[in-house]
């Protein structure tokens, strides 16, 4: 139902089965896995998880008759969902393994630390419509009436961005040295550092960015969801070309990370040789 | 004109404002701030019997670039025209380019009953976007003419960056469904224009939008025409 009225570009109002079904779809919702829906209105989504992927559907909604709907249609579908009325803002996720959002971008962005905190890493989340802020979306799977997240994976929880990209007005160190973008980083090299900048997908502490082959300075050492930051790699000018590989480490907020290990795996590579 | 499935329960627009209400932390003419302990919110109107089971709404807006410096909206002006009878949103969003520490967002305006701002919580840093729900209350709304809102950014108590200036008409004629306007702006003089003839009176607008036709801003014209059913 998206689309150019009068110009107007209009956001999804309502998703259709095959939105439902591709939204599944590009999340992998797999038999057997637990789907929520927050916001699930009068069931469609739950009907379909249920009965097209054999996933065991949960909706909440705040709307009571709407659940009372849900509740007739997933019956004559002859499906079990279950139906829960209350605060999508307070639903225990930690059991689902996707989870669809289709409300506002304010309540995208409300629910983030929640998702962040609560999913399981295997988890995804599927927003319709509105993008999350600072979530890096999954790039090898997509919807094009919305995003797939996996905002528990530490995987995602940033990513090389060009150095441009981070809205910081000067570079760290040589003003007047010149500003690659990433794509530059298999180029010779030139005088002065070369730039990369980091986004962070989560709320981030504790950030040491380590580089093989080069030095390497980062603009911060804690980020917020959608922050980014510069990275500067100092390059030997002299000897034999090297190959360089940067890693992320941190922790997140809520200190989860910081218990599996003393750090993040790889985030993210950036190599240059020639 | 583009309508939805006739499932009124499901309109999107009716679960978010039923999650807002259920957020107990907005008030009316100001900014949900997150704080679970506010007045419980009271929005205007349902859906009433006998009218399209969606909720309608159309607008245009003048986009901003994202400035390197200080904080601003995404855009500078959005002119909304909605259905009486219907609650419904319109969505925007704040850059930062410094930190703000305590995140407000505020209404004034001729009638800031009309509109409630809805964000999350919590600090907003250099580089993040916050967006924003703004709730319509379009029954407050004059039967003729239309309000103006600023609504503010604040650290604090202290105003950032500049206002972002929305201008709400009813029109009881429309039956374009929208969620909020998207990403396409309109014309700057044309949009200017229309907000100054629907802050005048609905005549006035229709005045506009016939001028308009033969100048530069001749699509425009054209979409605002069609909106309000004006023929050439």
């Amino acid at each position: 139902m998206a689309g150019d009225f009068f110009g107007v570009h209009v956001p999804e109002l309502q998703l259709s089965d095959g939105d439902f079904a591709a939204a599944m779809g590009a999340a992998g919702l797999a038999s057997g896995e637990h789907y929520v829906e927050l916001g699930s209105g009068h069931g469609r989504g739950l009907v379909i998880a249920a009965r097209d992927f054999g996933a065991r559907a949960t909706g909440v909604e705040y709307l009571v008759d709407a659940i009372g709907q849900a509740r007739t249609r997933a019956r004559a579908a002859g499906v079990d969902v279950t139906l829960e009325h209350g605060d999508l803002r307070h639903h225990d996720v930690r059991d689902a393994d996707v989870v669809l959002l289709h409300l506002g971008p304010a309540f995208h962005d409300l629910l983030a630390p929640r998702l962040e905190r609560l999913l399981r890493p295997s988890a995804r989340v599927v927003a319709a419509g509105w993008r999350v802020p600072g979530w890096q979306p999954v790039s090898d799977v997509g919807w094009d009436g919305g995003y797939v997240y996996r905002p528990a994976d530490p995987t995602m929880h940033g990513a090389w961005v060009p150095h441009d990209a981070t809205g910081e007005a000067h570079p760290i160190h040589a003003p007047d040295a010149p500003l690659p973008a990433l794509e530059s980083l298999g180029a010779a090299p030139s005088p002065g550092p070369l730039f990369v900048g980091f986004r962070a997908g989560a709320d981030l502490l504790d950030i040491r960015v380590q580089a093989t082959g080069a030095g390497v300075r980062a603009s911060a050492s804690r980020l917020g969801r959608g922050q980014a930051m510069l990275v500067a790699i100092d390059l030997a000018l002299e000897g034999a070309p090297s190959d360089v590989s940067l890693e992320v480490h941190a922790v997140d907020a809520q200190g989860r990370l910081a218990r599996r290990g003393p750090a993040l795996p790889v985030i993210g590579s950036v190599s240059r040789g020639r | 004109m583009q309508t939805l499935q006739a499932e009124p329960v499901e309109s999107l627009e009716r679960r978010l404002v039923a999650a807002m209400r259920a957020a107990d932390g907005g008030s009316r003419g100001g900014a949900d701030d997150g704080d679970l302990s506010g007045p419980t919110f009271v929005a205007e109107g349902a859906p009433l019997p006998g009218l399209p089971p969606t909720a309608c709404s159309g607008g245009w807006r003048q986009p901003l670039p994202v400035s390197r410096h200080g904080v601003q909206f995404e855009e500078r002006l959005r002119v909304a025209v909605v259905h009486p009878q219907f609650d419904g949103f319109l969505v925007t969003g704040l850059h930062a380019r410094r930190d703000i520490g305590v995140l407000g967002v505020h209404c004034t305006g001729t009638d800031t009953r009309s509109i409630t701002v809805h964000h999350a919580p919590g600090p907003l840093w250099r580089g993040q976007w916050r967006p924003l729900d703004l709730e319509l209350h379009p029954g407050v709304l004059p039967r003729r003419g239309a309000v103006e809102v600023q609504i503010q950014a604040y650290d604090g108590e202290h105003p950032v960056g500049q206002p972002l200036r929305v201008v709400l008409a009813g029109s009881s004629t429309i039956n374009l469904v929208q969620a909020g306007t998207g990403d396409e702006g309109a014309d700057p003089a044309a949009l200017h224009a229309l907000a100054t003839a629907l802050l005048d009176d609905r005549m006035s607008t229709r005045r506009a939008a016939r001028a308009l036709h033969g100048g530069r801003s001749a699509t425009t014209a054209r979409r605002i025409s069609a909106l309000f059913g004006i023929r050439r």
